[in-house]
């Protein structure tokens, strides 16, 4: 997404009309920042008021340069006020989710949705922005009724691959709804020229759901699709950077069909051509640990620790652990989780905290084991 | 990639003028150039 979207000449023709700012939410430094704006993970665009310092725009998840630079509009017109209808309700819905309060933006979608009408020209982008609002506002029912209802009617794009990913994501199991939903999710990880981010990502939900549901004959017939799918796009991506990303689902596809071999040879590739990057070495060790290969686990993830920082590289002291309490060594265990801890305590209060609760409670089985 | 606040009254030509996890300085921008500010938030993973 970084490589790709955000260096599109269209956005870079936006470079005097915004200022830009990059955070990575890992890094200790932007917990206050990532505290104030950011509800449901990354990534996470947010268009900012100077004025106020109020989010007008919050937007998760994945976008195309021209899905982007309309957002980008809705949020500088959302500044400028003036905007009337149903557009200003989407504005104001915008507003309450910029400010972290899902539901109420809902509830303003939703009238915005109505006022519009079917030929809203903002109508798919707010039905998106709706399912997306409701399932961060727990608004479980509505996020399902509202992706049965709208996405069959939608134009077969990324709005409509996102609003059956969230519509799966709050359907219940065995429900009509939910079966409604997985043949939309059938055909829309088939659209042609959606990103690679929601393409993988609907496939990583769809086989997900299949296989709670019990159904593996379907959970491993859509995970054979994803890798293919996933090989597909990593040969033709141009830059290794550009491939990390398609790594990261790789490894999940590769764990989920338990065949951890299949995604080894391109880790270790990642692994040489980013050697600053913590993720291969941490992706190495994830497929080492499940081939049972635990000293080259062991390896990987003291690699990773050395390059990592912020609050993924506590969580690798707790890999560290649970690898070493594979290989029956329990003192080691304790050791990496008592560093674990000490670095836990370096980061900002409530992750910190999080991270040495878990690492604890870790820590009291290795004891046991003594 | 550290670009420096000049940087941004530039029209760049082949990529954009991040401000890289500073916040304050970002804002700043913006409201001496009175345009809003577009952020990413990301994660290495």
């Amino acid at each position: 997404m970084r490589s790709n979207v955000l260096n599109d000449p269209a956005l870079v023709k936006l470079a005097g009309q915004f200022a830009w700012l990059s955070i990575d939410s890992d890094q200790p430094a932007n917990q206050k920042f990532v505290d104030k704006f950011a509800t449901g993970g990354v990534p996470l665009f947010v268009v900012i008021d100077p004025a106020t310092g109020r989010a007008v725009l919050n937007w998760y998840g994945t976008a195309t340069a021209p899905q982007l630079i309309k957002l980008m509009g809705d949020g500088k017109r959302a500044m400028a006020g003036g905007v009337t209808g149903a557009d200003a309700l989407l504005a104001r819905g915008d507003e309450f989710n910029g400010d972290k309060k899902p539901e109420d933006a809902a509830k303003l979608y939703e009238q915005a949705l109505e006022m519009g009408g079917k030929n809203w020209p903002q109508r798919t982008r707010a039905i998106e922005s709706l399912v997306m609002a409701d399932q961060f506002g727990r608004r479980i029912d509505a996020c399902v009724n509202t992706a049965v209802r709208e996405a069959p009617g939608m134009p077969r794009d990324r709005s409509f691959v996102n609003t059956v990913y969230f519509g799966l994501g709050c359907a219940a199991s065995g429900s009509p709804e939910l079966r409604e939903l997985e043949k939309l999710a059938e055909e829309g990880v088939k659209i042609p020229g959606i990103l690679g981010d929601d393409t993988s990502s609907l496939y990583q939900q769809l086989s997900g759901i299949y296989r709670r549901d019990k159904d593996e004959a379907d959970a491993t017939r859509v995970a054979n699709d994803w890798l293919h799918y996933l090989q597909e796009q990593i040969a033709k991506v141009p830059t290794a950077e550009a491939r990390m990303g398609y790594d990261l689902h790789l490894v999940s596809v590769a764990v989920f069909l338990h065949k951890p071999e299949l995604a080894v040879a391109e880790v270790e590739r990642a692994e040489r051509e980013l050697p600053g990057d913590y993720n291969p070495p941490r992706l190495a060790a994830t497929l080492y640990r499940q081939m049972r290969r635990y000293d080259d686990a062991l390896a990987a993830v003291d690699r990773a620790i050395q390059k990592g920082y912020g609050a993924p590289k506590a969580q690798l002291y707790y890999v560290k652990g649970q690898i070493l309490e594979q290989k029956s060594d329990a003192e080691g265990a304790k050791r990496a989780y008592s560093e674990g801890i000490a670095f836990a305590r370096t980061l900002p209060d409530e992750t910190g905290k999080r991270i040495i609760a878990q690492l604890e409670k870790a820590a009291k089985p290795a004891e046991g084991q003594k | 990639m550290f670009l420096k606040f000049f940087l941004l009254f530039a029209s760049a030509a082949g990529s954009l003028p991040w401000i890289e996890n500073d916040y304050a300085r970002a804002l700043d921008a913006a409201k001496t150039r009175r345009v809003p500010l577009f952020v990413e938030v990301w994660a290495p993973w």
